[in-house]
């Protein structure tokens, strides 16, 4: 594993049971993670990208195969925000602190700068349950980056928000990803978004899934996704998703 | 701060508060007035309910310690696997039948009938609090497990929380049982200080005093659950939102 490498799968399968069957999820999978990069994982709904991304980031053990992890801290965004509905939006951000058992000054300061960079002001003490989507995926993002992540997973962290507030925190996300140089890996079915945020796409194949193709993206930030070379790269990806 | 203010914050308004006592009180009252047009001794009621209510409030705590403790250490992994089904036959015990026993075990003491009441009272909070373990949505689980909540800390910031509504309603049950039980265990035991199954023991020959003792106890069990655990139930499920 070079230096550049910060996680490194081979030949990787997965399987659940179902009713007592063995039902293959992932196979054969083959994949790094780089340093720095942006990478997005991409398939139809079903075909085992949260299954990858639970495996990366330790949620999950593989069945066969290696995964080496040379990732000292990581941190996770899930697709339904998970937060905690018992504390606060301050204490939500500061869990992860507060399970490693640092002082609460410490806590509270980097709550303080979180809140603000991620235009939380006025929700310190506010319940999950009081927030929009938006906010509460605010709420997700700036409690994985309390950690001062090397690595953060992104399970399509704007699937459940409408388009207006997907596009702002699309945006948000890859100035936190320019600016903190945070490696990530997420998950998405747009192909769109995909082509818009990452450096490498690693394309699903139907269930089992291999990953198909890995493909680099050609387009320099900040993309323009208007274009007709934009718009004609989505239409060649998306014919290697089906 | 606000740590303390979300869980005290039960009652609306002072008023609620006032109800709480008045109602509490009521039974009370109400024996001091059928005190006045019968033979019943009313100050060795309120005596006799307030031995018994102290005797039940020991055993209920020490329930609640021990219910929390294996309910939220036992809901997962191996051991926990094992000991359901060993906690489901015991709970099926008949514990009346197991008294006299007890009785030349321990003496006709205070100490049996607590220990009788423990073994009433913990098991309907043991299950309420493995099954608010068992249905922790996964995504809150994950969550817990990727920020870092493991040992003590899991328990105190993440399983407790969750098992609000468990406790909550184990506690209506249990004490439900355990009121049932306190007169029932008082009898049997035979025990000279007082208590309620002395005094329906003792009264069991004039009909209207038992009738009286009877309706003073359901309106006491009556008040409290609408004016104490019925707000900490709600509460709890709130506290569960998202
Ligand atoms: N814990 C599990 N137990 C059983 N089956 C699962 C589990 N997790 C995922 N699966 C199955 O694995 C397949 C892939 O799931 P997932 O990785 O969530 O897909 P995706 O994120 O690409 O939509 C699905 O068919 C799903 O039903
Ligand atoms: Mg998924």
């Amino acid at each position: 594993m070079t230096d550049n490498v910060l996680i490194h799968l081979n030949n990787v399968t997965k399987h659940f049971e179902d009713d007592g069957r063995k039902v293959p999820v992932l196979k054969d999978i083959d994949l790094d993670v780089q340093r720095g990069e942006f990478l997005m994982l991409l398939g139809p709904s079903g075909s085992g990208k949260s299954t990858l991304l639970r495996l990366l980031s330790g949620l999950e053990k593989p069945d066969s195969g290696t995964l080496h992890m040379g990732v000292t801290s990581h941190s996770f965004v899930f697709q339904d925000f998970a937060l905690f509905p018992w504390l606060t939006v301050a204490e939500n951000i500061g869990f992860g602190l507060k399970m490693k058992g640092r002082s609460e000054s410490e806590i509270t300061a980097v709550v303080k700068d979180l809140v603000s960079e991620m235009g939380l002001d006025g929700f310190l003490h506010a319940y999950p349950r009081e927030l929009s989507g938006g906010m509460k995926q605010r709420v997700g993002i700036a409690r994985a980056l309390a950690m001062s992540p090397e690595v953060m997973f992104l399970d399509e962290p704007f699937s459940a928000l409408d388009t207006f507030t997907e596009v702002k925190l699309r945006l948000e996300v890859l100035k936190i990803w320019e600016t903190r140089k945070i490696t990530m890996v997420m998950v998405t079915h747009s192909v769109e978004e995909a082509l818009f945020m990452a450096d490498r796409i690693a394309v699903f194949s139907e269930r089992p899934a291999t990953i198909s193709n890995i493909v680099k993206n050609p387009f320099p930030r900040p993309r323009n996704v208007h274009s007709a070379e934009f718009v004609r790269k989505v239409e060649e990806i998306s014919n290697l998703v089906e | 701060m606000y740590m303390v203010k979300k869980y005290v914050r039960i009652y609306k308004r002072r008023v609620h508060v006032l109800w709480t006592f008045l109602i509490v009180l009521l039974p009370f009252l109400f024996v001091f007035f059928v005190g006045a047009i019968s033979t019943a001794q009313k100050m060795s009621f309120v005596g006799d309910l307030l031995a018994s209510t102290v005797r039940l409030f020991i055993a209920y705590t020490i329930s609640l310690f021990i219910a929390v403790i294996l309910g939220i250490t036992l809901s997962r992994g191996r051991v926990g696997a094992f000991m359901l089904p060993v906690f489901d036959v015991l709970q099926s015990f008949p514990t009346f039948a197991m008294l006299p026993l007890a009785v030349s075990f321990f003496g006709p003491s205070e100490t049996t009938v607590v220990i009788f009441l423990i073994i009433t009272v913990v098991w309907p909070m043991l299950f309420a609090i493995i099954s608010s373990q068992k249905l922790i949505k996964t995504a809150w689980d994950e969550a817990a497990t990727i920020y870092g909540a493991t040992g003590w800390r899991r328990i105190v910031y993440f399983a407790l929380p969750v098992a609000g509504p468990g406790i909550v309603t184990g506690s209506i049950v249990g004490l439900g049982e355990g009121w049932e039980a306190v007169v029932g265990a008082e009898i049997i035991v035979g025990i000279r200080a007082h208590g309620l199954g002395g005094f329906f023991n003792g009264y069991s020959q004039s009909g209207h005093v038992v009738f009286y003792g009877v309706m003073a106890l359901l309106l006491f069990i009556f008040a409290m659950n609408h004016l104490l655990w019925l707000p900490f139930l709600e509460r709890s499920h709130k506290m569960l939102t998202e």
